[in-house]
C-alpha cells in the first residue's frame, strides 16, 4: 500500500517508516496536518497514519478535512493516540477516522491493522468498480430509451400518416379525431371513394394499446384497402352492397383467427358504406360502441342498437349487414370505446348519453365543427395529457 | 390484482377483488386461471361482481381462458352489471359464457 504517515516527532516518523518499509509498503512522511493534506492531494495514498496532537494541523482536523474533500477514491485512516478513553474515541471516530493505535507501536499489533485496512479498501474497491459497471448499463439503458422513444415519435406520425386527408366527397362530408393513448395506439379507420356512388368506410380498435396494437391497426390497413387481398375477393358493387360488410368481416375473422398470429389482440369495428343514390347506409357492426345516426326528418340522434361479435376473437362467426336509410342531412357517427374512458369535471366517467347529448348539440352544424366542439367539451387534444386508452372518432354527413 | 378462490362442491369459485379489469390486470387474471386449470380444476365460476370497468384486453384473457377450457369444464361469469354487463352484449359474448347473476345462481344446479 501506498501509505503517508504523519507526526511532528522525528523518531516516531522514522520508526513507522521502518516497520512499514519492512512489512512491503510504500512510505512517506509528513511533520503535520497541513504538510500531510497537502501531499495527499498529489499523490494517491491509501492509507494514512496520523498522530493526534501536532502543531499547525492536529489529527482530527486532518481526518475532517480528507472526508469533506470527497476525494475519488476512499483513504483509510488509522489515528495514533497516547491518550485512552471513550471520549476520544468518540471524538476522532466523529473526524472520519477508520482505526486507532496507542503508542508505543507494537508491530504485531499494526500488522493486524493494516489487514484490516485492506479488507476494508478492497471491499471499497469493488463497490466502486460495481458502481461504475452500473453506471455504464445505466447509461445504455437511458441512450437505449432514448432511441426508442425517438423511434415512437416518428412511429406516431407515419401512423396518422396513413390516416385519410381527403374530407369532402362530392356530396359526403367526412370528418374525424384521432389521437393515440402512447404515441402509437390500436385504433385505425379509413374511408374512399369505389365510385361516385359508393364511399366504402370503417373504424377499427385493436385491443390493447402500445406498438403491438399500432402494427396490427397497420395491418389491417393494408388488409382492407382497396387493393388489399380481403377486399380484392369480390367488387364492391352497389348490388353487392348489401352483402358486403358482414362478408368481408367473416373472412377478416376467418384471416386473423387462421392466418395471422394476433397473440391476445383482436379487434372491434364498424365497417360499410354509403350509397348515395340509394340514400342507404350498410354496416357491419363487430363489437364497435354503438353508433349514432342523425335523421334530419325529425331531428334527432339515435344511437343505433346493435351489437355483433369482436373479430379475431373466436373462429367461424357469422355476422349480419345493418340497413338504414340514409337521406340528403344524414350523418353518421362512429367512435372508440376510449372516449368512455375520459373522465368529466366531476370525475365520472365520460357516458354513451352524454356523448348523444353532445352529438345533438350540434347537428346543425358542419363536421370539422362537431370535432372542434367535441374537442373542447371533452378536453381532447390536450398536450402532456395520458390518456388510458386510444381515442378516435369518425363522422359521415350526407350533405345533399 | 386481487383474486380469492375456495371451492364449493364440484365448482371453483374465484373472485376477482378489484373495481377495475383493465390491461394491467389481464396478464395475471391469465397466469392465475390457467394455473387452476394446470391444477385440474375444470369447473371455475369467476365471481366479477365487484368489477365495475372491464377493457377489451380483460374480455379478450377471458375469452382465451374459455378456449384453453374448451369441452373439458366450464367458465362460468357471475354477477356482471352496468357497463361489464353491457361489454358482454356488445361484443355477444353474453351468447359465449354461461352467464348468471350470482355466485349462487351457478351453484343452484347443484342443489337441486
Amino acid at each position: 500500500m501506498n501509505i503517508l504517515v504523519v507526526d511532528d516527532a522525528r523518531d516516531m516518523q522514522l520508526i513507522l517508516r521502518r516497520i512499514l518499509t519492512l512489512m512491503g509498503h510504500q512510505v512517506m512522511l509528513a511533520g503535520n496536518g497541513q504538510e500531510a493534506w497537502q501531499l495527499i492531494q498529489q499523490h494517491n495514498f491509501q492509507l494514512v497514519i496520523s498522530d493526534w496532537v501536532m502543531p499547525v494541523m492536529d489529527g482530527p482536523t486532518l481526518c475532517r478535512t480528507i472526508r469533506e474533500a470527497n476525494l475519488s477514491h476512499y483513504v483509510y485512516i488509522i489515528l495514533l493516540t497516547g491518550m485512552s478513553g471513550t471520549q476520544n474515541l468518540i471524538h476522532g471516530m466523529d473526524a472520519g477516522a477508520d482505526d486507532f493505535a496507542t503508542k508505543p507501536i507494537v508491530r504485531e499489533e499494526l500488522e493486524v491493522r493494516l489487514r484490516a485496512a485492506q479488507r476494508i479498501l478492497d471491499l471499497e474497491h469493488t463497490l466502486e468498480e460495481k458502481n461504475g459497471h452500473l453506471e455504464r448499463v445505466n447509461q445504455s439503458l437511458s441512450a437505449a430509451q432514448q432511441l426508442i422513444q425517438n423511434d415512437l415519435q416518428r412511429a406516431a406520425s407515419l401512423q396518422t400518416g396513413v390516416l385519410p386527408s381527403q374530407k369532402l366527397f362530392t356530396r359526403l362530408c367526412v370528418d374525424w379525431h384521432f389521437e393515440p393513448a402512447q404515441y402509437i395506439g390500436g385504433d385505425t379507420f379509413n374511408y374512399f371513394p369505389i365510385n361516385d356512388e359508393l364511399l366504402f368506410f370503417y373504424s377499427i380498435d385493436v385491443s390493447g394499446h402500445g406498438i403491438s396494437s399500432a402494427l396490427l391497426s397497420m395491418c389491417l390497413q393494408t388488409l382492407l384497402s382497396s387493393t388489399g387481398e380481403l377486399y380484392c375477393v369480390d367488387e364492391l358493387t352497389r348490388s353487392n352492397a348489401a352483402r358486403f360488410p358482414s362478408r368481408l368481416a367473416e373472412r377478416l375473422n376467418y384471416h386473423l383467427n387462421h392466418m395471422l398470429d394476433t397473440g391476445d389482440h383482436y379487434l372491434t369495428l364498424i365497417m360499410g358504406l354509403v350509397d348515395i343514390v340509394e340514400e342507404r347506409l350498410y354496416f357491419v357492426q363487430a363489437g364497435h360502441p354503438k353508433p349514432f345516426l342523425y335523421d334530419p326528418l325529425n331531428g334527432r340522434v339515435e344511437k343505433i342498437d346493435c351489437t355483433g361479435f369482436p373479430i379475431g376473437l373466436l373462429p367461424d362467426m357469422e355476422y349480419e349487414t345493418i340497413q338504414l336509410p340514409f337521406p340528403p342531412g344524414s350523418r353518421f357517427i362512429m367512435y372508440s370505446d376510449g372516449i368512455l374512458e375520459l373522465q368529466k369535471p366531476s370525475g365520472e366517467c365520460f357516458t354513451e348519453t352524454d356523448l348523444q347529448e353532445q352529438l345533438q348539440e350540434v347537428m346543425g352544424l358542419p363536421a370539422r365543427q362537431v370535432i372542434s366542439h367535441l374537442n373542447k367539451e371533452l378536453g381532447l387534444s390536450q398536450r402532456g395529457i395520458d390518456r388510458p386508452d386510444d381515442i378516435s372518432l369518425l363522422t359521415i354527413d350526407f350533405c345533399g | 390484482m386481487k383474486i380469492s378462490t375456495r371451492t364449493e362442491g364440484d365448482f371453483t369459485i374465484a373472485t376477482i377483488e378489484e373495481v377495475r379489469m383493465d390491461a394491467a390486470i389481464a396478464p395475471e387474471l391469465k397466469n392465475h386461471i390457467s394455473q387452476l386449470l394446470a391444477d385440474g380444476v375444470t369447473r371455475i365460476v369467476l365471481d366479477i361482481s365487484a368489477v365495475q370497468f372491464m377493457d377489451s384486453s380483460s374480455l379478450g384473457a377471458l375469452v382465451s381462458l374459455l378456449k384453453m377450457i374448451g369441452n373439458r369444464g366450464d367458465l362460468i361469469i357471475a354477477g356482471a352489471k352496468g357497463i361489464v354487463a353491457d361489454l358482454f352484449k356488445l361484443t355477444r359474448m353474453d351468447r359465449v359464457f354461461r352467464m348468471v347473476p350470482s355466485v349462487d345462481a351457478a351453484l343452484e344446479p347443484l342443489a337441486a
